[in-house]
């Protein structure tokens, strides 16, 4: 029986623009989270893929209430976090931890690691005397493979993998119950991304952590994760098993995100048809209506898809949801894809409209991606 | 495993600790850097030289700074001063004084004058700056709104031209050495707020802040722990350029009147004042105070631009 | 005769009081008329000052030594002098760099930079250079080409950006690209957009392209022949197809073991038939690449 550990409902996160300059006027918001539901499982990794700019860190951000959330509920093992007050939130902190992207900029550069250890451990009252922390610290030392004269070493003294190692052990060192692993591998290299990896599923394996992994490279989320969702525009648009996902996508962004990934198989390349999206993704300001992906969609309907916003719902199996209003015909390929204008997207709130030809439109026929 | 490699590991392990015992913090690093930079290495033999001087300086002097011998001993006429000589090195001043003695003299005033009104300057404006700097990065709404006041107020201080506000708080306290090392301090504090401010907010904004927020450190412990020490680089480099500054501007003030009042104490300022008159027959009785601060002044900016390197992160490796 | 013959090029950095640095240690490779040469390693191993090194663009300074031979046609890029090199470089070699944002003068209109390469290369003034910047834009798939060349950089998305910087580097129909990393600083489907505006350039103008990269799928998906390096040097070159199929140097075969698919997923998945019959899964784990470090020029740095 799996047990649900964090349960996220209608979460949104939504940021002013800000103009002016004697008094600050807000004349928009930024869309960053808008609407987003998703639970996570004891013991279990959640993956959370999307492009620069889909909300997925902020997601991440505001689910540890990191990021003040604008509006819905984010319950975390039977308690309420968003109304929380402060002092209960800090505790509370103990059980849920971060890893961070960018191993250098987020460890403080002035402190050992030995202080960067044990400061979670004093700012929760854990450990008691000093001899006992120093031995918390080091058996999470060694849970994360650095060697024990670590300690007394500052961070820009290791190479990158090591210090995402020593990031790694400041989450666990508190024994949380929860990671969130923002893109915890991508300022690495290969060859080490895949030992950061392997490090994080054995410390699940051994603690029993339950992870949110956000990233943007499909093959890390799919390499770790149990549960994958897709999220574009502030919105998950696809969700489903690991397995299930990456054999069958289902949202027309989920294909294409899935076929521009290349593969290191000439073999697989080679054959492999591509669906290329028209353009950029359109400002969070001033979202697309309807469905946040009708203006890029190769598969877009004139009915619906313009005015009436999906929700995730359920397809199939039953774990596997999707927002799409014709998931069903364009997987039985009763709706073809069809060429897509790039629309112009403009930064800022007002985006302004224009439009203009991509030449590559897309020619493949429907039928299975990849 | 036999007990013997057990011991052969263990002791290995030792020695490696002991080895490794200490990593280079970051202040180390930027030390040595510091000691690699040969403009570092000239500032601080300036200033170590300057220091010297201002410790032993009147054990060194030939003479006494305020004995008026040249008007004793009727060598001092009206329009006509001597210059150096074998006795003297850099003549007579305008009363009659050795002019070498009171260089050597005049050299402490001068520091003392640098230093603390640097100290006044930095500690005021360190507080302000950290106090507004840690509420903007961490004090949410009214975190922001101290912050607004706080720095209004410093910038109605910038605004102020840093002479006139000089001059206006001599006028206010009267003409008198700490007056003078108030009104330059005064004068730094906005420098000094808006550098710490603005480094505290632009550290909190980073990684390691959110890192630690998310461990569970409390707000205030974060401010003094992890983001001032972090914004201190900026504040120290600012403080050795703003003593050479300091120097400058108090013998402007000394210049104008507004220093101590008892002109035989030697300072370089006052010298300089002093030899106003007497630019055409004799000016190296300003040449020589004047070239004393610009050397000073250099050994704190060359030690100053030092430091700036060392510190500055985008010159990490 | 190859386009372009790379043969022993070495470049090593002194600097007073620290270890010399060689940063590329005896690199050859060629490149034929209209091929797709990769150039693959990870970070540090010697493949971008391969190419700053072949465009003359490395710092000229004490301390900074080119050895070896790049011929291209009839001049050595090594040895030339710098006025037959700014000629060269934009005209008959042309290159991409990863971030197009700092690769573009941030002050000046797209239009203007693109422009002023029409007028140094080929003679182009006026109207009629303007006609063809937009004729440019409009190759590289920009959309609305006229209005966004009175645009400046930071107005365009970071693919638009890129496309500019390519309709730049190809306004002169160069006979070779180099391109430094040119989708790392881009998001998967924007990546799939330039790749496919690269191979479609590459197709319809008979360009050479060097395709410097650290992505073993990009290199699966576009080059003709890929040379691996380590370490400052080439340790495997071979065609696209055997190099994937049997990788012979064991740097080779663990880079391509430590990469996490897109078609392995966690634990034991089940093989899906349609991601082709290539190499084995790697099951559960992400493999490790074995250790090889006996001349690891990371260490000294």
């Amino acid at each position: 029986m799996t047990e649900t550990l964090v349960e996220v409902d209608d979460l949104k996160v939504h940021f002013p623009i800000k103009r002016g300059v004697f008094l600050d006027r807000v004349v928009g918001h930024v869309k960053a989270v808008d609407g987003v539901d998703l639970r996570i499982n004891k013991g279990e990794t959640y993956g959370l893929v999307g492009e620069s700019g889909c909300g997925k860190s902020t997601l991440g951000r505001a689910l540890l209430q990191l990021t003040p959330p604008t509006g819905g509920r984010v319950n975390f093992d039977g308690t309420e976090l968003t109304t929380l007050p402060p002092k209960q939130l800090r505790s509370m902190r103990r059980r849920m931890q971060m890893i961070f992207q960018d191993p250098m900029s987020s460890l403080d550069p002035r402190q050992n690691v030995e202080s960067i250890l044990t400061e979670g451990l004093q700012a929760h009252g854990l450990g008691g005397s000093r001899a006992e922390r120093r031995k918390i610290i080091s058996k999470s030392l060694d849970a994360v493979g650095l060697p024990q004269w670590a300690l007394s070493r500052y961070p820009h003294e290791f190479s990158g993998g090591q210090r995402q190692r020593i990031g790694i052990a400041r989450a666990v060192v508190l024994n949380p119950d929860l990671i969130v692993a923002d893109e915890p591998v991508s300022a690495l290299d290969v060859s080490i991304q895949a030992q950061v990896i392997n490090l994080l599923e054995e410390l699940q394996e051994e603690l029993g952590l339950t992870y949110l992994v956000i990233a943007h490279d499909l093959a890390v989320v799919r390499h770790i994760s149990d549960t994958v969702g897709v999220m574009y525009l502030g919105a998950l648009v696809e969700e489903a098993p690991s397995d299930d996902l990456y054999r069958q996508p289902l949202h027309p962004y989920t294909r294409a995100l899935m076929s521009a990934v290349p593969v290191p198989d000439p073999e697989v390349e080679d054959r492999r048809e591509r669906i290329l999206l028209a353009g950029d993704l359109p400002s969070p300001a001033n979202p697309p209506s309807g469905c946040r992906f009708h203006t890029r969609c190769p598969w877009a309907q004139p009915t619906k898809c313009r005015d009436e916003r999906p929700g995730l719902r359920i397809i199939g199996t039953g774990t596997h949801k999707v927002a799409c209003h014709w998931a069903e015909q364009i997987e039985s390929g009763e709706i073809r894809p069809h060429a897509v204008k790039a629309e112009v997207v403009a930064d800022g709130a007002g985006a302004k409209e224009a439009h203009g030809a991509l030449h590559n439109a897309i020619e493949s026929p429907g039928g299975p991606v990849i | 495993m036999s007990t013997k490699t057990d011991k052969i590991d263990a002791l290995g392990e030792l020695s490696a600790v002991k080895q490794d015992e200490h990593g280079v913090s970051l202040w180390t690093e930027a030390f040595r850097r510091v000691r690699r930079n040969p403009s570092a290495l000239v500032g601080m033999a300036i200033l170590v030289l300057f220091v010297l001087v201002a410790i032993i300086g009147p054990l060194l002097a030939p003479y006494s700074p305020t004995d008026t011998m040249g008007i004793r001993e009727g060598v001092i006429r009206p329009g006509s001063i001597p210059g150096p000589s074998a006795e003297h090195w850099l003549g007579y001043d305008h009363q009659g004084r050795d002019q070498f003695s009171r260089l050597l003299v005049g050299a402490r005033q001068t520091l003392l004058v640098g230093i603390v009104s640097t100290l006044i300057g930095l500690t005021v404006g360190a507080l302000i700056g950290g106090v507004a700097g840690a509420a903007a990065g961490l004090g949410g709404r009214v975190g922001r709104a101290v912050d607004s006041v706080l720095m209004r107020i410093v910038d109605m201080l910038l605004a102020l031209p840093s002479l006139l506000l000089a001059v206006s708080i001599a006028a206010l306290l009267g003409a008198s050495l700490t007056t003078v090392m108030i009104a330059v301090g005064v004068v730094s504090v906005p420098v000094f707020a808006r550098l710490l401010r603005g480094a505290m907010v632009a550290q909190s904004g980073g990684d390691y802040v959110l890192a630690a927020t998310s461990l569970g450190v409390k707000r205030s412990r974060i401010a003094l722990t992890h983001i001032l020490p972090n914004s201190l680089a900026p504040v120290i480099v600012q403080a050795t350029l703003t003593l050479a500054t300091a120097i400058i501007e108090a013998a402007a003030l000394s210049f104008l009147g507004l220093g101590n009042p008892d002109t035989s104490t030697p300072e370089w300022g006052l010298m300089l004042a002093d030899a106003q008159p007497y630019l055409d027959g004799r000016p190296g009785l300003a040449i020589f105070p004047a070239v004393g601060i610009i050397i000073t002044a250099l050994g704190f900016t060359l030690l100053g631009e030092a430091l700036r390197e060392a510190l500055d992160p985008k010159l990490r490796k | 005769m190859p386009l372009l013959d790379v043969k022993d090029l070495s470049v090593t950095f002194a600097r007073r009081g620290q270890r010399t640095v060689r940063a590329v240690d005896g690199v050859s490779f060629s490149v034929e008329a209209g091929e797709v040469v990769g150039l693959v390693g990870e970070s540090g191993c010697g493949k971008s000052v391969t190419s700053l090194a072949l465009m003359g663009l490395l710092p000229k300074q004490r301390g900074v030594t080119v050895g070896g031979s790049a011929m291209f046609g009839d001049t050595d890029l090594l040895k030339t002098d710098e006025r037959t090199m700014r000629d060269i470089r934009g005209r008959d070699v042309a290159m991409i760099f990863q971030d197009p944002l700092s690769s573009l003068n941030p002050v000046v209109p797209i239009g203007v930079q693109v422009t002023e390469v029409l007028a140094r290369h080929r003679g182009l003034t006026g109207a009629k250079a303007t006609a063809e910047a937009a004729d440019l834009l409009n190759r590289v798939g920009i959309p609305d080409p006229t209005r966004r060349l009175k645009e400046y950089p930071h107005q365009l998305s970071g693919g638009m950006r890129q496309r500019a910087l390519i309709a730049m580097a190809v306004a002169c129909a160069p006979k070779l690209l180099i391109a430094d990393e040119p989708t790392t600083a881009l998001d998967v489907t924007i990546q799939a957009q330039i790749l496919e505006l690269l191979r479609d350039l590459v197709r319809d103008s008979g360009t050479a392209l060097v395709m410097i990269t650290h992505d073993l799928g990009v290199v699966a998906g576009m080059c003709d022949t890929v040379n691996v390096l380590y370490a400052g040097r080439v340790v495997e070159s071979a065609r696209r197809k055997p190099l994937f199929a049997e990788p012979r140097h064991p740097y080779t075969t663990g880079l391509l073991g430590s990469v996490p698919r897109l078609d392995s997923g966690k634990g034991a998945a089940a093989r899906d038939p349609r991601f082709g019959a290539g190499r084995p899964a790697v099951a559960g784990r992400v493999r490790v690449r074995p250790a090889l470090r006996p001349p690891c020029r990371r260490l000294c740095r």
